[in-house]
């Protein structure tokens, strides 16, 4: 098997898993900052309902949550027809839905990590620079940021691995458009259906590669740190 | 100020407490009207500290001391109220005055120093933020004074517990505060650590001339600082005014019965080496002078245990007892060995003293109230 004779199909692919891994993981750390520091302090009853919403893409199935996204998106109703209301081109089928809805599916990796971390840092940090003069803009970056790189790299690693690794969801409201929502996972179930299995093996061996380097990568500076 | 501070004739010399009362809008008064509830926890406080020297906050451990701290600070969001600080409103109802306007040094009993800094980056953290203007303590001088020069490019990590609070408390220092608050910062120290930052501390605190409210547990500490006491039980005030009176009326002080003196250093005149001369009253006594200490021009404070205090009716002639002052029995109370009496004096100045005797010796004395006698103290630590 000769590796790396990718056709002009699977380089398409491969950037557009890429565009859509990097798109996510950087929506969802502008996302799960707040949202992990609201859920790492929060005692109230309200903190763990959000937690379990947080917590629910881990545990249900792709196309359950594939099926609901379908859903709210469709144009006949929801957030859909009042997207197209305002001009706006559909989410179903489109890269722009696939983001949303990875984004959603990868929420714990992000949330969890990071809500850690903070938990770990606690408020006194915080409250230290504050009594030293510093603004809240000041505390997060000369403060927070530090004390939590580990939090925010394992969050942005495991995003980034967990969506190279989707395929039921977008299949429910992605489908299989080359170059919109055809992602490596995809063309993988499609060369595989097609029989072309070396072209499937090379993809899929290109996935197990790149997981593995970042996972590997994580761990190695996690272990260096301790 | 409350009725029982007021009431009390000021303990502290004289001229100093008079030059206060003339002028009492240039202290800059800390006024409170707090509520704080916490599960199976209330604190409401009310009370105006005007500030001459150092203020303590004693009490037992989780009477508030720290959550009033806090408040002040402006780091407990459900603390409902007033406090205002020298004419600037801190707390209105729920409002807060954010914590990084307050200007307020805060050195707390936990390890605060920044973890992914340098001893240098946590020292000028706040310096470094302060307007140019305000910048009075210097860097270079503060790390002279506190011994921090060797220290600068350490990681934190890498400090014993002694050397964290001393960078803790240079770093509260060089952000410039309007107001130093203290929590406890040598509890988690053992003796060595506490020897190791209460001089600092002390020379410090007689040359910043910021108010300081000082939080403690140990009775020892507070005599040793502190001017002005609050007394804090299960949340409430209940006492306050000058340490030295609060001494003798407050039963639950005395469990490790310590008296406060004040004296006057008397610079000129032959002494002895090692000695210093002290006017006491109208006596004048001489004292071992302690190493690094200075004193407050000629303002000087002696910390005597009771149970290093003995009386006799005549004056000891050739005893080794150096210091004796003549006194009159005010009140007595049993103290915590049952055949031991806490025996309360009053000096000819009318400061007070407290002398612990066996009961034995109290009926062969024949004491009464207001009989004369002489108070022998065998040691007394000069701060």
């Amino acid at each position: 098997m000769n590796l790396l004779q990718l056709s002009p199909a699977d380089w398409q692919a491969l950037w557009l898993t890429l565009k859509l891994c990097a798109v996510t993981t950087l929506l969802l750390l502008l996302i799960a900052t707040p949202l992990a520091w609201w859920l790492a302090f929060g005692k109230q009853k309200r903190h763990s309902l959000v937690e379990a919403v947080v917590t629910l893409p881990l545990v249900l199935p792709p196309t359950v949550l594939g099926f609901y996204l379908l859903l709210l998106f469709s144009p006949q109703q929801g957030i859909g027809l009042w997207l197209s209301s305002l001009g706006l081109p559909p989410l179903l089928f489109s890269f722009e839905g696939l983001v949303l809805g990875s984004v959603i599916y990868s929420l714990p990796f992000a949330v969890q990590p990071l809500k850690q971390c903070f938990r770990t840092v606690g408020k006194q940090p915080l409250e230290t620079a504050a009594l030293l003069g510093a603004g809240r803009f000041d505390r997060f970056v000369h403060v927070l940021l530090p004390l939590t790189r580990p939090g925010f790299i394992a969050a942005a690693s495991l995003t980034f691995a967990h969506t190279l690794g989707e395929f039921g969801m977008i299949m429910m409201i992605g489908g299989s458009i080359a170059g919109e929502t055809k992602v490596l996972s995809v063309l993988i179930y499609d060369h595989t259906e097609a029989m072309n299995y070396g072209a499937a093996h090379q993809l899929s061996l290109l996935i197990v590669l790149m997981s593995m380097v970042l996972l590997f990568g994580l761990n190695r500076w996690q272990q260096e740190r301790r | 100020m409350t009725a029982t501070a007021t009431a009390i004739p000021a303990a502290a010399p004289g001229a100093e407490a008079q030059t206060q009362q003339q002028r009492p809008s240039q202290q800059p008064g800390l006024k409170i009207d707090i509520q704080l509830s916490r599960a199976g926890f209330q604190l409401a406080i009310c009370t105006d500290i005007p500030f001459e020297g150092v203020t303590a906050i004693f009490g037992r451990s989780g009477c508030g001391k720290t959550s009033l701290l806090r408040a002040i600070a402006g780091l407990e969001p459900a603390v409902q109220g007033q406090i205002s600080f020298a004419g600037q409103q801190w707390l209105d109802g729920k409002q807060q005055y954010p914590v990084q306007q307050r200007r307020i040094g805060l050195v707390s009993q936990h390890d605060t120093l920044l973890p992914h800094l340098t001893v240098q980056q946590n020292l000028l953290f706040g310096y470094e933020r302060v307007p140019a203007a305000l910048r009075r303590l210097q860097p270079a001088e503060l790390y002279q004074r506190l011994d921090l020069t060797l220290l600068l490019d350490r990681k934190v990590q890498q400090l014993s517990g002694g050397q964290k609070q001393r960078v803790a408390l240079g770093r509260a220092l060089l952000a410039q505060p309007q107001l130093l608050l203290l929590d406890e910062p040598f509890s988690a120290l053992d003796k060595q650590g506490r020897q190791e930052i209460l001089p600092y501390l002390q020379q410090l605190l007689l040359d910043i001339k910021i108010p300081v409210l000082f939080v403690s547990h140990q009775l020892e500490d507070v005599v040793q600082l502190a001017d002005q006491l609050l007394l804090l039980t299960d949340g409430n005030i209940t006492a306050q005014g000058p340490l030295a009176n609060l001494l003798h009326q407050e039963v639950d002080l005395q469990h490790e019965a310590l008296s406060l003196l004040y004296g006057r250093l008397q610079q000129h005149g032959s002494t002895a080496a090692g000695y210093c001369q002290i006017l006491l009253g109208d006596t004048l006594v001489l004292l071992p002078v302690q190493a690094g200490h200075q004193g407050r021009q000629d303002l000087c404070r002696l910390k005597i245990r009771a149970r290093d205090v003995s009386v006799s009716l005549q004056p000891l002639q050739q005893s080794s007892i150096q210091l004796q002052l003549s006194a009159r029995v005010s009140h007595w109370r049993a103290a915590s060995q049952p055949t031991e009496l806490l025996l309360f004096l009053t000096l000819n100045d009318g400061q007070q003293l407290t002398a612990q005797i066996s009961s034995l010796a109290f009926s062969q004395l024949a004491l009464q109230q207001g009989s004369a006698l002489y108070a022998n103290i065998k040691a007394a630590a000069l701060s």
